[in-house]
């Protein structure tokens, strides 16, 4: 049945209080989430209260101060810092999204930032993300056609045909849409959560794409695709604003509309 | 990000690939939506209904549900709305009991009650209807 409360060596405590904005005007506090798997303790949250005026505008800026400047065990995923490559998401002000998109301005109070919920986690702010890709990986994300590709030029695409894409392909793993699934939260191991349908929906309509069928067929049974039940968060938190909820209807829609 | 190239990617994930059977999903999927559009008039019908007939004696009551217009929405009613929760409760135990074995038993449990309960109020309804003088 679901487990409705955290095991006792998951119970978060109260971590450590560190101050050093030396009481200037412009300083914010950061409630962080920390886990180290070999100190055999439970995960606690430190307070980081800093002066911003030290540190870049953003969320990823200010966590790179601590790391540099408190605490160098801080643990975390980052890389582009400009939205791009989807290291850095997390769980900021109680939603998922990039901290390197995500201003420190835009949060009022204390921010807190924990890792992507419901997944294992590594350290730190690291998540475990070996599940998602394999989910990634199991609806063949690359161009399956049945004719042999045109001779050195690339297979063309009307501009109509092109456009059917965009929305999709913008899509950059980060994964914060499938960890804000309750849906996925409880059956991850069956249900394949927003991103990767989004994903699979971006080579069915792919008009170079040949393998519809037999994509649909994959998706086919109560878990993978069905488990979706429009609860829209993935929309809701996705960093780059695409619509993983849509795409997931539209399936849904194949689905049917081919009539088995 | 770290995505592996198609060949020798590592595609063992931990459920199958195909489902036990074809386009479960799908019907479910449809059916659950079909009977849901059909209880929203359904059910306005038999509540305006009910509280229409809320203080009828028995035979005035017996007499409602003998109209044929009546009995046919009455038993519209009733199949749509446990064939509809059939489905409902199917979704809710999916969703939340992970272990096959227990799965399987709830699953039994929710299809048996809910025809047995559709086969009383159908039965009821037909015995009203056309048995009782």
């Amino acid at each position: 049945m679901a487990k409705f409360r955290l095991p006792k060596n998951s119970k978060i405590a109260k971590g450590k209080t560190i101050d050093v904005s030396a009481g200037t005007k412009n300083a914010k506090t950061f409630k962080v989430y920390r886990w180290d798997p070999d100190s055999g303790e439970n995960p606690r949250t430190d307070l980081y209260t800093i002066d911003l005026d030290k540190c870049g505008p953003m969320v990823l800026d200010a966590i790179i101060y601590i790391k540099n400047e408190i605490d160098p065990s801080l643990t975390f995923r980052r890389s582009c810092r400009e939205g791009i490559c989807g290291s850095c998401a997390m769980n900021i002000d109680g939603t998922n999204t990039l901290a390197c998109t995500k201003s420190i301005k835009s949060v009022k109070k204390e921010i807190s930032i924990y890792p992507l919920p419901h997944m294992q986690v590594r350290k730190d702010l690291v998540p475990d993300l070996n599940n998602f890709y394999k989910q990634y990986a199991s609806v063949k994300p690359w161009l399956q056609s049945k004719t042999k590709a045109p001779a050195k030029k690339e297979r063309l695409q009307s501009k109509q045909e092109r456009a059917k894409v965009d929305g999709l392909y913008e899509c950059i793993l980060c994964a914060c849409c499938s960890t804000s699934c309750p849906s996925y939260w409880w059956n991850s191991d069956k249900y394949l959560g927003p991103a990767t349908l989004l994903q699979s929906y971006r080579w069915l309509v792919d008009s170079r794409d040949d393998a519809t069928d037999e994509r649909l067929d994959e998706l086919e049974g109560p878990f993978k695709l069905f488990r979706c039940h429009t609860i829209m968060n993935c929309t809701n938190s996705c960093p780059k604003g695409l619509n993983p909820a849509k795409a997931i209807s539209e399936i849904k829609k194949m689905m049917v509309a081919r009539g088995n | 990000m770290g995505i592996c190239a198609p060949k020798g990617c590592d595609m063992s994930i931990s459920f199958p690939s195909k489902p036990n059977a074809a386009n479960t999903g799908t019907n479910h999927w449809w059916w659950q939506r079909v009977t849901a559009i059909c209880l929203i008039p359904l059910s306005i019908w038999f509540v305006v209904s009910v509280l229409g007939h809320i203080n009828d004696d028995h035979a005035a009551a017996s007499n409602w549900i003998k109209s044929i217009p009546v009995t046919v929405l009455l038993l519209s009613f009733m199949v749509t709305v446990f064939y509809h929760a059939k489905f409902g409760l199917q979704v809710i135990a999916e969703d939340y009991v992970h272990d096959p074995s227990t799965l399987k038993t709830i699953l039994f449990f929710i299809n048996a009650s809910m025809i047995l309960a559709g086969l009383a109020s159908v039965s009821a309804i037909v015995v009203i209807s056309f048995i009782i003088p």
